[in-house]
């Protein structure tokens, strides 16, 4: 009783209403329907959530026998069950793996298919409708989960025996051994694949990491905003902008390339992959001598031999965009341009458009007595919370992702997800930036010199004066932002990123249906942010323990 | 009711000389999809595959020049520049090849002629076009679509409402807060006896536009499809896919 007294109201309420709402899916199929489409239930899931939920218990378990291993004296008694509890879940879990194979397979195989990049990969079977692991994959997966099982048994075994080493070697062993379970936990409810609820998955970890990537950038930028200018400030940041200009000159000196447009316009012009894009638009609407302003066509070639190959062999093809060099038929020039090639251009622009702002945040820092970057800091901030977060989105999503991987030669191919969390946390990094320095400038001048009377270097004072009173300040208002990017991540479907709204949307159109899938994907959100809600409610109340 | 849209839906040349080997090798195809709009493109309930008309047209073309078709579902919104941008190697989502599309992007040849339709509600059935076209009517489409342009055409920027998805239209129709939903008479005939007693295809027959398969500018690839969509096309797979999904032959 004391406990259901204790319940905040809002979660009360939406307990109160929970027989009802449960009855609602149990009762109606539209509503049941609704509810799995819309959490993403996929094949199979089933068993692959059985599997799963052993996983999970065995490895929260091994956590928290980590974790109690270190805080042995002070541990609550339920710690302590845990503790004794993991060492036999863990072997019978490792025996499990070895026995009854089929109870976990399922659950470890699609978590690997899905770590696998599904377009390249060649241990997919693709010849059929629903693409599956090869079987003697299969085989492997089940190895390789059987050696995982026995090595984290091992683990937690391991983690009785670190008590009795001598310190300091038994603490850094323990404290090993926690990041060892707390990642492997991590992963699982982090960032490996739900089969039985991709939806909410895809949603809730998309504001989980953008909400830990926006807080750390929110930090950088009031960290760079609180540099001050030393005396030689403004000469040692104008150099590197004049040496940022002076390199981007040099790229710029660098030698052209001529390239002809030969053949005939009458069809399509071929255009070498990785002519420059302004060049390939001159081509396109005519815009260059004799080209008389109007559209052509083109057609994308592999290099410049095979584009002037295509004159000949392919009927559409009239025309050739290629290197003077290349061009040894003697077809009829009809164009001939030089232009500097793009391994110098890009460089080029980069550096110039870099060199060029940090001058004028140089300028205006001297103006002002500002630090360059702290103006630089403001100026990132004032822009992005200009920007509306759909069109973040498509920016970073599509053309810089893209720019990213041209540079890097396809290295860095981030996935949909990736860039969507990237994009959310540079959008909510702003405001998160703008509450974390309300939350330092709330603190009185007089404690920051009074730390510094007491001897306490710059640091120091803001590690253990500063920032212990402004987080306290600030965990309403980041609590706020989190429920706000939970949202916000409904906006990810432009980058083919299946959220719960997605799969929303996909099941109205396909059902027909309109009001059911409405109201469950309200009521799903609504369970989530209220779950956090009160999870924050609760960090408060144990940030605010002793004094308001 | 589709048969003329079938009679219209005539069998372009090819253009694609016999020299090119269509074999497109094993390759994986990612293909954009919104997978909003039955019945095109939807995501079946009960195992949450991509399926539809669209779907049927893509693997018998993959059949045909051996290629991997890798459906991606995404938002209408992006998706042409997602696909401009390399995130897809070809969009197939119902696509109108439209004049202002060709100038950025490269069709396949059309594999479908559909005729755009207007969706009424039962009570206004009697409405006719010119009803529309006096002013005063609402109508509604999804945002970037031709059907949307079409609605602009009849009545006016200022009285057509677009939606992102038809979910939406379709709700704004039941509302009443429009008079007309604008689309394809593919999908309308869809909605129709999905809602029968309640909204009706008043006024069909408008503007027809060929339907065909998006690539990127100058993308080679445009070539080994229209070869495979020419061998559905002679071998009637493709008709009879058509009968299949509208019941006309």
């Amino acid at each position: 009783m004391s406990r259901l007294s204790s319940i905040r109201p809002s979660n009360l309420v939406l307990l109160a209403a929970a027989p009802f709402i449960i009855y609602l899916f149990a009762t109606s199929s539209k509503y049941l329907r609704s509810l799995v489409a819309i959490l993403g239930i996929g094949n199979n899931a089933g068993p692959i959530f059985v599997g799963f939920l052993l996983i999970l218990t065995t490895a929260t378990l091994g956590y928290l026998c980590a974790r109690h291993s270190r805080f042995q004296l002070q541990a609550p008694a339920w710690l302590r069950v845990s503790a004794i509890a993991a060492f036999p879940v863990a072997v019978g879990l490792s025996i499990l793996s070895f026995v009854a194979p089929q109870i976990l397979l399922p659950f470890a195989e699609s978590v690997f298919f899905h770590a696998l990049n599904e377009n390249t990969s060649t241990l997919i079977d693709r010849s059929s409708q629903t693409w599956v692991l090869f079987p003697e994959v299969v085989n492997q997966v089940q190895t390789g989960l059987q050696i995982l099982l026995a090595i984290y048994a091992v683990v937690v075994a391991l983690c009785f025996v670190s008590g009795r080493l001598a310190n300091p070697l038994r603490s850094f062993v323990q404290i090993g051994f926690e990041v060892l379970t707390g990642a492997s936990l991590f992963y699982l409810m982090f960032m490996a694949h739900w089969q039985f609820a991709t939806g909410v998955a895809i949603t809730f970890r998309a504001a989980i990491f953008a909400y830990i990537f926006a807080a750390i950038l929110g930090l950088i930028w009031v960290g760079l905003q609180s540099f001050k200018p030393k005396a030689r400030t403004t000469m040692v940041y104008g150099a590197i902008s004049l040496g940022l200009l002076g390199v981007s000159t040099f790229f710029f000196m660098q030698p052209q390339v001529n390239y002809v447009l030969v053949g005939s316009t009458d069809a399509r012009i071929a255009i070498v992959r990785g002519t420059p894009q302004a060049q390939a638009d001159i081509i396109r609407f005519g815009e260059f001598e004799g080209g008389g302003e109007q559209n052509y066509r083109i057609r994308s070639a592999t290099d410049a031999a095979a584009a002037l190959e295509q004159i000949e062999t392919v009927d559409s093809v009239s025309g050739a965009f290629v290197p003077v060099e290349a061009h040894t038929q003697g077809y009829p020039v009809l164009w001939q341009t030089s232009f500097l090639p793009d391994k110098f251009r890009n460089p080029a622009l980069a550096f110039a458009v870099f060199g060029f702002l940090l001058l004028t945040l140089t300028i205006g820092g001297a103006q002002h007595k500002l630090h360059p970057l702290a103006v630089g800091a403001e100026f990132f901030v004032d822009t992005i919370r200009g920007i509306p977060m759909l069109v973040i989105i498509l920016y970073i999503g599509l053309p810089l992702a893209g720019a990213v991987k041209d540079a890097t030669g396809g290295g860095i191919d981030m996935t949909n997800m990736t860039r969507g969390i990237i994009a959310i946390s540079v959008g909510y990094s702003a405001y998160m930036a703008e509450i974390f320095r309300s939350g330092i400038e709330a603190i009185p001048k007089g404690q920051l010199e009074a730390g510094s009377s007491l001897g306490l270097s710059r640091w120091q004072t803001a590690r253990l004066i500063v920032l212990p009173q402004a987080l306290r300040i600030v965990t309403p208002p980041l609590g706020n932002e989190f429920i706000a990017m939970i949202k916000d991540t409904s906006l990810l479907s432009i980058l083919s990123v299946r959220d719960m709204t997605q799969r929303m949307r996909e099941f109205q159109a396909a059902s027909f249906l309109p009001f059911a899938p409405f109201n469950t994907a309200a009521i799903l959100y609504v369970v989530i942010t209220l779950g956090c809600a009160s999870f924050l409610k609760w960090i408060e109340r144990r940030t605010a323990k002793d004094d308001r | 009711m589709f048969k003329h849209l079938i009679a219209a839906a005539t069998l372009a040349a090819m253009t694609a000389p016999a020299a090119f080997a269509a074999d497109l090798e094993g390759r994986v195809l990612k293909i954009g999809t919104d997978a909003t709009y039955p019945p095109m493109e939807t995501v079946d309930e009960t195992t949450g595959e991509i399926v539809g008309f669209d779907v049927d047209v893509m693997n018998a073309i993959c059949e045909r020049v051996n290629c991997v078709p890798n459906f991606v579902n995404t938002a209408w919104d992006g998706i042409f520049a997602a696909l401009q941008q390399g995130e897809f190697d070809l969009v197939i989502s119902g696509v109108s090849i439209t004049p202002e599309r060709e100038e950025t992007m490269d069709f396949s040849e059309p594999y479908i002629v559909v005729s755009q339709a207007i969706l009424l509600q039962v009570d206004n059935e009697d409405m006719t076009l010119d009803d529309f076209k006096a002013g005063g009517q609402k109508l509604a489409a999804q945002t970037g679509t031709t059907n949307a342009q079409l609605a602009e055409e009849l009545v006016g920027r200022e009285n057509v409402s677009l939606y992102d998805n038809f979910s939406a239209a379709i709700l704004a129709l039941q509302n009443a807060d429009v008079q007309g939903v604008i689309i394809d008479g593919t999908s309308a005939s869809a909605y129709e006896q999905e809602f029968a007693g309640e909204l009706t295809v008043g006024i069909t027959g408008l503007q027809s536009d060929p339907l065909g398969i998006v690539f990127q500018e100058g993308d080679p690839t445009v070539d080994a499809i229209n070869t495979g969509l020419a061998a559905i096309k002679e071998d009637g797979t493709l008709d009879k896919l058509m009968a299949q999904y509208w019941g006309t032959n």
